[in-house]
């Protein structure tokens, strides 16, 4: 109740406040007066009487500043008195405000959207969960071999039985499939083809259902499919039991065993995610199906470590395999692998220039109120005198 | 002279003019004349401060303000207790009651420590 009633007080004084300094104004009067009529009875000149009064009184425009401030309504009062007065003053000299104003938009442009590239690009380019521990696994070949090696499903294999490095190795390629959807349109999506641990490695859980488990990859007999988000809404009027049925794809009857979460992709714009369903080949290497690779780091394991293991394994497996030039490995931030090479060194460079950008946009504009702040000096002594606090004269 | 009178805390003057208000209701330089009386002359400085307490009282509702006529036909805004302001009272006095028997209890303490 005491809040409502200051509350309504303040807002009285607020609307009414010419009239209450009126009031307080006639109300000061009136107690000088009878403090001098006081003092002529005691026998002293008008002159005096009325100064006695004044003296007894304290200041008067102390008193009535005071009184002001016991209303508590300074803070929108003192607004409402400077935001005019600003804008008039903005107004006057139009130019420089003007100036003023482009310097300082155009700083703040140039540097915001440059850091915008620098974040998304570089600092937190995938939307995963610690996706800073997510490397890539490149292989490697000395001088002289036959082009790029890659990895393949027995190279995977056993490079997951020696690796202490990371916590999953798993791999993953791009591909097409023609996909029927609810009402018999065979349209072609981007699929994902993974490893089984490949989804969960990532981080991200499943919208429905779930993803592969362990032993759903590399044979041929797993007729499962995982849905992504805007596939299942778009293909499959977002059926609520969409787990558990059949869908075709390239002509075969998949089931789906999940779906995954709205704008979910990994690594781009898939529609739909299946196993890796060709067979483990048994002796053959060189003529299988090849794909990337890549590992979550454990904690503690920093990158070099990880690169030194993975070249040692990948050199020992190259060797036994008859391999005709030394292997390695190479393990990098997952995140720059669909990077063009030097991206990082350019945009940090870009980020530095436009920092200075800015920088000097904000000496231009400081330079410019001070040549407009100079002329001003009379003014503020004056306030000040007046006991204008600091932060009312700015 | 100014040596002669005390100081007078914010908080006591509201005390003090609450206590006035009960006699009856009255405008700011009769309230700084009942307080010089009463106080037997010691309270009589700076009478222009009774006005920024009279303005934070009406903000808390311990007092309300109205313009009357005085007796010289002369325009003058009387301030009057509200109910709120005799409760404010009451607690406020026995607060100081309670305070100011502490101080005197500690400036003439004649017995020993347990």
């Amino acid at each position: 109740m005491r809040r409502l009633s200051d509350l309504i007080a303040r807002l009285r004084s607020l609307v009414f406040a010419a009239r209450e300094d009126r009031e307080l104004a006639e109300e000061i009067r009136f107690h000088i007066d009878k403090e001098t009529e006081k003092n002529l009875a005691t026998g002293l000149s008008p002159r005096e009487a009325r100064r006695q009064a004044h003296i007894k009184f304290g200041g008067v425009e102390r008193m009535r500043e005071r009184t002001r401030e016991a209303r508590g309504v300074q803070v929108v009062e003192a607004l409402l008195w400077d935001i005019p007065r600003a804008v008039r003053s903005l107004r006057s000299s139009w130019v420089v405000s003007v100036t003023a104003l482009v310097t300082i938009a155009l700083g703040v442009a140039l540097t915001t959207t440059t850091f915008s590239l620098v974040y998304g690009l570089l600092i937190d380019p995938l939307p995963y969960p610690s996706a800073d521990r997510l490397m890539g696994i490149n292989l490697t070949a000395a001088v002289g071999g036959p082009g790029q090696p890659e990895f393949e499903a027995l190279d995977l294999r056993d490079f997951r039985s020696s690796q202490t490095s990371f916590e999953g190795v798993e791999g993953y390629f791009r591909s097409a499939a023609a996909l029927t959807d609810a009402d018999g349109f065979v349209q072609s999506v981007i699929a994902g083809v993974v490893t089984a641990g490949a989804l969960d490695a990532v981080g991200v859980a499943p919208h429905l259902g779930r993803t592969f488990r362990a032993g759903e990859d590399f044979r041929s007999d797993i007729g499962q499919v995982v849905l992504g988000y805007e596939t299942w809404i778009q293909r499959y009027g977002g059926d609520p039991r969409i787990v558990g049925r059949t869908v075709r794809v390239d002509e075969r009857s998949l089931e789906v065993i999940g779906v995954m979460p709205p704008e979910f992709s990994f690594p781009v714009a898939e529609g739909i995610w299946l196993p890796m369903d060709f067979d483990m080949p048994t002796t053959d290497r060189g003529s299988g199906r090849s794909f990337d690779v890549f590992g979550r780091l454990r904690p503690g394991v920093g990158v070099a470590a990880a690169t030194a293991e993975a070249s040692a394994i990948v050199a020992r497996i190259g060797a036994e395999t008859g391999s005709p030039v030394t292997l390695g490995a190479r393990v990098h931030p997952l995140a720059e692998r669909h990077l063009p090479g030097g991206l990082d060194s350019m945009l940090q460079a870009m980020l530095a220039a436009v920092a200075g950008v800015l920088l000097i946009a904000c000496a231009n504009v400081t330079n410019l109120l001070l040549a407009r702040a100079l002329p001003r000096g009379r003014e503020v002594a004056i306030r000040t005198a007046l006991g204008a606090p600091r932060h009312r004269i700015a | 002279m100014t040596s002669d009178r005390s100081e007078l805390l914010q908080g006591t003057l509201e005390l003090l003019v609450l206590r006035v208000l009960t006699l009856e209701p009255m405008h700011g330089w009769g309230i700084a004349q009942r307080l010089e009386q009463m106080s037997r002359d010691v309270f009589s400085v700076n009478q222009g401060s009774l006005y920024p307490a009279l303005q934070r009282m009406k903000r808390k509702g311990w007092v309300r303000s109205g313009w009357r006529v005085t007796d010289n036909n002369r325009r003058a805004r009387y301030y009057e207790l509200t109910r709120a302001g005799e409760r404010q009272l009451a607690t406020e006095r026995a607060e100081w009651e309670r305070t100011s028997a502490a101080v005197n209890g500690i400036l003439d303490w004649q017995g020993s420590f347990a």
